[in-house]
């Protein structure tokens, strides 16, 4: 019934509030064969986005890009827990970058890293 | 229902060349803080803002203006009036006098503010007859402003 007598057994870590969330975020154009050029300018879209919805003020949170792949578009964020709602209400809302029609895709937030290895939605469905 | 509160900022508008500017009424005042708010919050701050926002009261003479916004989003324009440096193309400050929650503890902050700077007018009455004058009708429009504060 009761637990044994303690050998003390490996640590337990219970995760309750992860520092940093990631973030798997495409940025697609409506135009085809259109892609963001490099990270600089994907992290700027980021930061453009946040300032129009948010502000000067408001908008101040610190994103970084990890990992950016520039045929895809497609880039590993990192934002601290407490932007993460903020970037991600920014990205959702923005229409357009460099005049551009496009729409951001978020496609995997976790707070662990290694979940950001699978981006489940491009699996092909014949190799399940 | 639950009652929707508000906050009512009596702030002081102070021109860096002293100058009086006829044309700073409340609706000038209002387009300053909406877009002061939207460069600073962003088109979500503005939108949270914008609703209960008024411009209550601008007098130019005595640099004092009351704004009305609601209680919860009321820091959101109190910061965009301590960042303003220009206003209508020139040098200017805002401060913050009294933030309240009706307009009646404003109002009274005002009458307060008004009869400090009556006194340092007519403490600084120079000894010249033109000095006098000019002391004098300062005064008046404090007395005139004052009343048209009707409590």
């Amino acid at each position: 019934m009761g637990r044994p007598a303690a050998t003390p057994g490996p640590p337990a870590y219970t995760v309750t509030k992860p520092e940093f969330f990631y973030a798997s975020v495409k940025l697609s154009f409506e135009e085809p064969a259109v892609s963001c050029a490099s990270a600089v300018h994907f992290k700027n879209a980021i930061l453009n986005a946040l300032r129009e919805l948010f502000g000067e003020v408001g908008g101040v949170v610190d994103v970084d890009v990890l990992k950016y792949e520039a045929d895809d578009s497609r880039a590993l964020l990192r934002v601290h827990r407490s932007g993460i709602v903020t970037v991600w209400a920014a990205m959702t809302l923005k229409g357009s970058v460099e005049g551009r029609v496009c729409a951001f895709e978020v496609e995997r937030v976790s707070p662990f890293l290694a979940a950001m290895s699978g981006p489940c939605r491009d699996w092909p469905l014949e190799d399940l | 229902m639950v009652r929707f509160k508000h906050r009512y900022i009596l702030a002081e508008l102070s021109f860096e060349d002293a100058k009086v500017d006829d044309g700073a009424n409340e609706s000038a005042v209002y387009q300053h803080l909406k877009s002061a708010v939207k460069k600073l919050y962003g088109d979500y701050g503005l939108a949270l803002v914008v609703g209960p926002m008024q411009v209550k009261y601008v007098n130019p003479r005595t640099r004092l203006m009351i704004v009305r916004c609601s209680r919860d989003t009321y820091e959101y324009v109190w910061h965009a009036l301590t960042f303003t440096t220009h206003f209508r193309n020139r040098a200017c400050r805002i401060t913050s006098v009294r933030v309240g929650g009706t307009m009646r503890t404003c109002c009274k902050a005002a009458v307060e503010y008004n009869k400090e700077h009556m006194r340092l007018l007519l403490a600084t009455n120079g000894t010249t007859e033109a000095e006098a004058t000019a002391a004098q009708k300062a005064a008046e429009r404090c007395e005139a402003d004052l009343d048209a504060i009707k409590m």
